[in-house]
């Protein structure tokens, strides 16, 4: 019998099936998990004898068609099927105005503008979340690997493997690589250097926050300039550590934001452009990482954190709450940042991902007229040369399975694939292992990448 | 005392025994178990900073080499134990810190605020032998200690007023806020907090009850009540005995799934972890039945049923159905030792099998430890592995003993206990080994395999609130906060939770870089951040601070015409230390050019000293 969050947890033993909990892997090996999820202390006694060196070792076909990431994470996990996998029923308000666009059913009431941007807009509706709590499925996504593995430690998120894999491209570095707006902290970079860190920042329209000095920019200099001739025996010392020396990092990065035009211009915006991008706190992030991608300033992935989707209760309350009032949040900015990436010439080398952490209960509401956590999910892809206008893979008719897995993995696409696809497009290597992380046992960029369980979607591309 | 002796065909089965009880320990096989979800990014990052802190280490230094281990005095067990361990790996220790560097560092760990100018130069001149230990003394029983052991207790109990899960309110936070102020000032004894945050029975309001508080952590959305009774008993023994694997086998059991990350959690049963909740399957969290004008109306009122059972009839919810086993459609309490409580009170049952429960004074000592030392001696500290602790009874390979010194945490938490499980006492011994008082400076070459031995002291970064009151005491400029229902007070040391002052949000906002977390969704984590620079440097809380206009303690230094003289004081209110001559000399020369601007360039100086890297930072 299926719970709310549609798992029939009765067929543990045998079923590999749809719905089935994480950690029961339909197309992996009880040796491969293990080797996957594995990297705890005392762990290694079952993994594979296999020199992961040896594996795969031919250079793999990278996509390489895309120079920046856009990844827009849908926190609390959308309801897909009243979003990306639209499936009707009694349960499908008027509203939702179901429409054809090709072999897309898209609710158009919902989200008019993005309607105008399907030909751009690819969604797979094969994919599955490995976990049903927030917290866990959340922070997989963003490292794509299992958060309790023992790498996962030391993890840095994607961004920042983008960050120190393009940061050698740069010809400008104003901004850091990696930039995570609408939140103020997040997941950071993991054991990497502290220059592949999230730069975190709520841009409201008016510059960057804390990037002007009172007492004006000569008093500023004068100051700033006694401060390195002070500070320089502990930042090029680092006798008491490596937190106090990376600090010095910091400070250099934020010295450049300072009075900084270019930084200027891509924070200050109009009240016209706010509207246009909806006038909230997504839109505005939106905006800034158009003028981040626009003025070429050194951001190359830029994660965008939406406001909460976790409708388990009234997900229909009013036009002005619940998921209405999410997806009208979600449908301008999203559209805008499309049209204008698009007629800036940058939508082709910008890869925009949007994803929830999962999916959300099918059919009728619960008794709480909402819908609970699903494994089941449809992610939007959009730029990168991508082609858009269509489904890659197909749910079940309810909406709580896979019926098409739709790519070459034949399979339900995960967290790790993603990743693997958001690597490729920027043309970075996913089947990498860094020998140079602390625990010793080198840190791959996909777990399991290089042994090729988990792998890009490059039908996105074809 | 405790002793050990293996009994039974269960290799790892451990017998404690304590004046005050028995408890029994078995262990099981296991395999991987999901982390609790919330400590992940927290976990992440503590560890990785201390990894940093490893790796980056300059090379220059390793043309020093460091002191011997043996030449380190021995004021306690645990610097036999740390030392004991160095000397028999022939791994050369930090030296001891100055008591310069002391100071500064021992005001910060145990009041939250740095020490006043006066305070260093008293403690610096004095030649009195005992000095540390006297200022160990005084510091103990100071107001400010109450107020950083106060915020210290709210993070480890979670108090907040609007949790995701439910709604604590502003009333019921402060009542729990003002019990845990009381208690610290009281020197009430941590087994009577624990017991009491299990325990306690009434309305959540209540100031003198707000113990009550501690079990509404239990309260979780949606899903049938046992996921209710579930969340009570896993809030409870993560918090207090440091098993976060509850979270996991309150799904499944641990054989297959926790083979890899804990030995006991490997071989427990769902049933088992069940008949742990089943304490609280009596107990009712229930808000008032008020009209909305009455003051107690969104309150919870914490009473316990007379009859009841954790039934195993659900098929919903957060967690996997609870079927009927044969015959059997409930359950009755069992706590993890084998006692089963007579009728009455299960939940004051569960309370005192949980503060006799060996686990409680090793998971207390182990926090306890890791808030001075950095790095826990068991870490994660909320996953202590009860299979993995005995030194005389070790582990079957490939596992190993958890604690990084297992014979140290067993004599920490004996110590604990003989110490009346007072809060004080506890620390003193903690902070008046040489272990604590090594310098973070370390001469000879390091390695991140030296991290868990303890060679030298390792640096934090200062939280948002030693920050914040670090510039507002050294500045003498005071913004009073409003907090509802509380006295009003300049202080963030006296925060009720870290998302206040709400009231002012140019303070909080200048905070938010640092990471406070809000104890409930987000944890606090020490990483640094550009955000934390761009606030340093410009944000209006710090230039305003240091303005003469506003400051009492800059126009006192611009008061003292000498410069060395002016330097030296700014040094010491801001950075806690004296100048050496290098940064003297530069800001002496510095303030020479000022001409008639000398007010102004002193700001600059402040300010600098604000921004140097070694303010942000307790070493």
């Amino acid at each position: 019998m299926k719970d709310r969050f549609g798992i029939d947890w009765k067929r543990i033993a045998e079923d590999h099936g749809p719905g089935s909990p994480f950690w029961r892997r339909p197309a992996l090996t009880r040796r491969n998990f293990f080797r996957h999820a594995s990297g705890a202390v005392g762990g290694y006694f079952l993994l594979p004898e296999l020199n992961t060196e040896t594996i795969a070792r031919a250079q793999p076909t990278l996509m390489g068609t895309a120079k920046n990431c856009i990844f827009i994470l849908m926190r609390g996990g959308p309801s897909h099927i009243d979003t990306f996998d639209l499936k009707e029923g009694s349960w499908t308000p008027r509203e939702l105005e179901p429409t054809t666009f090709g072999n897309i059913r898209w609710p158009r009431g919902l989200m008019p503008k993005l309607a105008d941007q399907m030909d751009s807009i690819a969604l797979v509706r094969s994919v599955k979340a490995w976990a049903l709590v927030h917290g866990l499925a959340q922070v997989w996504a963003q490292i794509g690997r299992n958060p309790v593995a023992g790498s996962s430690k030391i993890a840095p998120h994607i961004g920042s493997v983008a960050a120190i894999e393009l940061s050698g491209q740069q010809q400008d570095a104003t901004l850091p690589a990696f930039v995570s707006l609408n939140v103020t902290s997040g997941i950071g970079q993991g054991y990497l250097p502290p220059e592949n860190a999230p730069f975190f920042s709520v841009p409201n329209g008016s510059g960057l926050g804390n990037s002007r000095h009172n007492d004006g920019n000569a008093r500023y200099d004068r100051r700033y300039g006694l401060l390195l001739e002070m500070d320089s025996p502990l930042r090029s010392s680092p006798e008491l550590g490596a937190a106090p020396y990376q600090t010095g990092t910091y400070n250099l990065a934020a010295r450049k934001l300072v009075y900084n035009s270019k930084v200027d211009e891509i924070f200050t915006f109009d009240a016209q452009e706010r509207t246009r991008y909806g006038t909230t706190n997504f839109g505005n992030s939106c905006i800034a990482a158009r003028n981040m991608l626009r003025a070429r300033s050194g951001a190359r992935f830029i994660q965008i954190t939406t406001t909460d989707w976790d409708h388990h209760d009234n997900i229909w309350g009013s036009p002005t709450t619940g998921h209405y009032l999410r997806a009208r949040e979600f449908d301008p900015a999203l559209a805008a940042l499309i049209e204008d990436l698009k007629s800036d010439g940058l939508l082709n080398e910008t890869l925009i991902v949007a994803m929830g952490e999962f999916g959300r209960t099918v059919g009728n509401l619960t008794a709480t007229r909402g819908r609970d956590h699903l494994a089941q999910q449809a992610v939007l892809f959009a730029g990168g040369g991508i082609r858009g206008g269509r489904v890659l893979g197909s749910s079940n008719a309810a909406g709580n399975g896979t019926a098409e897995p739709g790519w070459s993995g034949s399979r339900d696409i995960r967290a790790e694939d993603i990743e693997a696809t958001m690597y490729s497009a920027l043309g970075i290597d996913w089947t990498t292992i860094r020998r140079d992380d602390p625990l010793g046992r080198g840190f791959e960029y996909v777990p399991g990448g290089a042994a090729g369980i988990y792998k890009p979607i490059h039908e996105l591309w074809t | 005392m405790m002793r050990f002796r293996s009994s039974g065909p269960c290799a790892a089965t451990l017998l404690l025994g304590f004046s005050s009880g028995l408890s029994l320990l078995t262990a099981a096989d296991c395999s991987l178990r999901p982390e609790q979800d919330k400590r992940l990014a927290r976990e992440a990052q503590a560890r990785l900073r201390l990894y940093e802190a490893a790796s980056k280490f300059n090379a220059r230094q390793a043309s020093a080499h460091g002191l011997p281990a043996a030449e380190i005095p021995r004021r306690n067990f645990i610097d036999e134990e740390i030392f004991g361990k160095l000397q028999s790996l022939g791994l050369p220790s930090a030296s001891l810190t100055t008591d310069g560097e002391f100071v500064r560092r021992i005001y910060f760990d145990l009041t939250g605020h740095p020490p006043s100018p006066e305070d260093i130069r008293s403690f610096l001149n004095d030649s009195n032998p005992g000095k540390r230990r006297e200022l160990i003394d005084k510091l103990l029983y100071s107001k400010e200690f109450v107020d950083k052991w106060t915020l210290w207790l709210g993070d480890l109990l979670m108090n907040v007023a609007f949790p995701q899960n439910f709604d604590r309110q502003y009333f019921a936070r402060n009542a729990y806020y003002e019990w845990m102020k009381l208690a610290i000032a009281n020197e009430k004894s941590l087994k009577e907090i624990a017991f009491e945050s299990i325990a306690a029975t009434g309305n959540s309001y209540d100031n003198w009850n707000g113990g009550t508080n501690f079990i509404l952590n239990g309260i979780v959305a949606m899903g049938p009540i046992q996921d209710r009774y579930d969340n009570m008993m896993r809030v409870s023994t993560t918090t207090f005995l440091g098993l976060s694997h509850y979270d996991c086998l309150l799904c499944h059991d641990g054989r297959r799934r926790l083979d890899q990350v804990s030995l006991w959690g490997s071989r427990m049963t769902r049933l088992e972890a069940q008949r742990m909740a089943a304490f609280f399957a009596r107990t009712n969290l229930a808000k008032p039945s008020l009209p909305t004008t009455e003051y107690y109306y969104n309150s919870y009122n914490i009473t316990d049923r007379t009859t009841g059972n954790y039934d195993l009839n659900t098929n919903f919810g957060n967690r996997p159905d609870r079927l009927p086993i044969g015959e059997m459609r409930f359950l009755t309490p069992e706590y993890r030792d084998g006692a089963k409580p007579a009728d009455g009170n299960w939940r004051a049952a569960f309370a005192a099998s949980m503060v006799h429960d060996p686990l409680f004074p090793i998971n207390m000592a182990n926090r306890f430890w890791k808030e001075f030392f950095g790095l826990a001696l068991i870490d994660p500290e909320d996953s202590i592995d009860p299979a993995r602790l005995d030194p005389a009874n070790p582990p079957p390979a490939p596992w190993a003993l958890q604690a990084s010194h297992p014979e140290l945490i067993l004599k920490l938490a004996d110590a604990f206990v003989e110490g009346d499980y007072n809060l004080r006492e506890f620390l003193r011994i903690l902070v008046e080994s040489s272990a604590y008082q090594l310098s973070s400076r370390y001469e000879a070459e390091w390695n991140i395999t030296h991290l868990p031995l303890f060679a030298r002291h390792y640096p934090r970064r200062l939280e948002g609130e030693e920050i914040h009151d670090a510039i507002v005491k050294a500045s003498g400029m005071r913004t009073m906060y409003t907090i509802r229902g509380l006295d009003d007070t300049p202080w963030a040391m006296q925060m009720p939770e870290p998302v206040e002052p709400r009231s002012n949000g140019s303070s909080t906002n200048f905070m938010i870089a640092f990471f406070r977390g809000n104890r409930d969704s987000q944890f606090r984590i020490q990483d640094g951040s550009i955000q934390q620079q761009l606030n340093l440097m410009n944000d209006p809380f710090v230039l305003n601070r240091i303005r003469l206009t506003n400051s009492a303690n800059m126009r006192a230094v611009a008061a003292i015409t000498d410069d060395a003289a002016a330097v030296e004081e700014l040094f010491l209110l801001f950075l806690n230390r004296k100048p050496d001559s290098r940064e003297l000399k530069i800001a002496a020369d510095f303030l020479s050019r000022a001409g008639n601007q000398r007010n102004t360039y002193l700001e600059d100086l402040a300010w600098v000293l604000i921004n140097k890297t070694d303010f942000l930072f307790n070493y």
